[in-house]
């Protein structure tokens, strides 16, 4: 599975457990509006950690907040440690 | 009143301990020996002695020597490491080791090995001396967090709360689960003791099922043992043969499901679970089979003690009655008043004040104070749940999360299914944020020296 999709599944998982359940996750889809609170964002965090292996948010040199669903995803792929 | 002089009041042929290898000590076995080590213990007279103990039964024979001879006895923790032994050696000023570690491995109870050693001990000034003869026990807590503490007491403050009706006392014999240098264990010595019950020594390196096997063989009827323990025992085949009387609970906070399911496999046992603290010294016990205890013990408190509860929900605990226990220098703990703060919280709810665990031991999620004792309770009631520990997993968003260690009862059932039966099951009867971010499979929860569950 890409990380994408990891990342799209896992975010799925955590809205259908915060009674947020939703039939899809568009690319600009503003973060803070799809139901997830700052805790759900944790939990959603720390299990892609687990799954993926790194948290992108402690490597980062600068924090940087993203704000829409793409620009969450990406933050994802472009820590990927596997990317070539 | 020493120990020894407890002991002797009692017919020289009464059996008081029972040993692994099956042999029975009797008064009369205790004066024998007193004899033969007489000069060892003389040595002893007015010194600061700690005591190191392969063998349960070495243990309480040197205690029933030392109460009233040595200025201190000081109960080492073995199960500590060296280094932190040898920092609580000097901190409580021992001059003297008294152990069965002897250097070619003979552990018989002829063999109490003599050292003087610890030349920091002996240097260091040994304090004032006290006015009364009475011998200070000094224990190491448990230390949930950080470096084991001393808490000093006497045999008068530690039996302070005990029952002493040596004609029921009689009927009883007790199986010992506990390691006997730690606190827990020494209260069922001594209640054993004063009561003259039997008391049943098994070493805690045999397997669990073994050990009830050989408190069934010789009838034992009395047991006490952690919530953690009591979880185990009831899934040893060896319970079946135990015809228990008196169950007691200790050590960790006693929820409804242990309670129920003791008294169901044990119909014709009394249920008693212990509140006490190493720090106090003393504590409670409940025996109307419910959680926590009645709020009304706040103005009409068991014999011995007087309970408090501090604004912010802190359990604070003072045994009663003549003679406050001796107060080591940096008493922090105690208040105005005497009253020992346990580090315990409790929550008033209804008529009675429920357990709501250490207040070190609690979560922080995002500022909400989770405690690990509340959650694994309510996944206790998860129809398959064996064993849980919950615990704390690191957060860079909230600073910490909560995670579960859990072991099923059918391990043949599909992980997945009962993970997200489980925490939907959390979810619908605990806040947002108590609920287990994550929930892992595992073998078995580990237990600490002192029988509690290790998050």
């Amino acid at each position: 599975m890409s990380v994408r999709a990891i990342v799209i599944e896992a975010f799925h998982q955590s809205l259908k457990e915060a009674n947020q359940p939703r039939p899809d996750l568009p690319d600009d889809a503003v973060l803070l509006e799809t139901g997830l609170d700052s805790l759900g964002f944790a939990v959603l965090v720390a299990r892609l950690e687990e799954r993926l292996g790194y948290d992108p948010f402690t490597l980062m040199d600068e924090p940087y907040y993203p704000r829409t669903v793409k620009e969450f995803v990406q933050i994802y792929e472009k820590y990927d440690p596997k990317k070539s | 009143m020493t120990l020894l002089k407890i002991i002797e009041s009692y017919p020289s042929e009464k059996v008081l301990w029972i040993t692994d290898r099956g042999r029975s000590v009797r008064v009369s076995d205790l004066s024998t020996q007193f004899s033969l080590h007489a000069g060892l213990f003389q040595k002893c007279r007015d010194r600061n002695v700690a005591v190191l103990f392969r063998q349960a039964v070495h243990l309480m024979a040197a205690l029933t020597f030392l109460d009233g001879v040595a200025r201190q006895i000081f109960f080492v923790p073995g199960s500590e490491p060296r280094d932190a032994v040898r920092r609580l050696l000097i901190e409580s000023k021992s001059e003297i080791l008294l152990t069965d570690e002897s250097p070619d491995g003979l552990n018989d109870w002829e063999n109490l090995h003599f050292q003087i050693d610890w030349e920091e001990g002996r240097k260091a000034d040994a304090g004032a001396r006290q006015d009364s003869s009475e011998t200070v026990w000094l224990l190491a807590t448990s230390g949930t967090t950080g470096f084991p503490k001393l808490a000093g007491h006497t045999l008068e403050s530690l039996t302070r709360t005990h029952q002493r009706n040596i004609e029921k006392g009689q009927t009883f014999t007790w199986g010992l689960l506990y390691d006997p240098a730690r606190f827990a264990g020494l209260q069922v010595f001594l209640q054993a003791v004063l009561s003259l019950s039997r008391l049943v020594i098994t070493d805690d390196t045999r397997p669990l099922n073994e050990r009830l096997q050989t408190f069934a063989d010789h009838r034992c009827n009395a047991l006490s043992a952690t919530p953690t323990l009591w979880r185990k025992i009831l899934m040893c085949p060896a319970a079946e043969r135990l015809n228990l009387r008196q169950i007691t609970l200790g050590g960790e906070i006693v929820d409804r499901q242990i309670i129920d399911a003791l008294v169901r496999k044990f119909p014709s046992a009394r249920v008693v679970h212990i509140f006490a603290s190493t720090e106090a010294g003393v504590g409670f016990a409940v025996d109307d089979q419910k959680e926590g205890f009645p709020a009304a013990w706040l103005n009409d408190p068991p014999p011995g003690i007087q309970i408090k509860v501090d604004p912010e929900g802190f359990l604070l605990i003072k045994p009663s009655g003549v003679g406050s226990l001796r107060m080591k220098e940096g008493d922090q703990l105690r208040d105005q008043e005497g009253f020992i703060n346990t580090g315990d919280l409790v929550r008033r709810e209804g008529d009675r004040y429920q357990f709501l665990g250490r207040a070190n031991g609690a979560i922080n999620v995002g500022g909400n104070k989770v405690f690990p004792e509340e959650v694994e309770n309510v996944m206790l009631g998860f129809k398959g749940v064996k064993f849980v520990a919950v615990k704390s997993k690191k957060s860079p968003i909230v600073g910490y999360l909560v995670a579960a260690d859990v072991v099923m009862e059918d391990r043949s059932m599909a992980k997945k299914d009962f993970i997200e039966g489980l925490q939907s099951f959390c979810r619908s009867r605990l806040e947002e944020y108590k609920v287990p971010a994550f929930i892992n499979i595992v073998e078995e929860i580990h237990t600490s020296q002192t029988g509690k569950m290790i998050r």
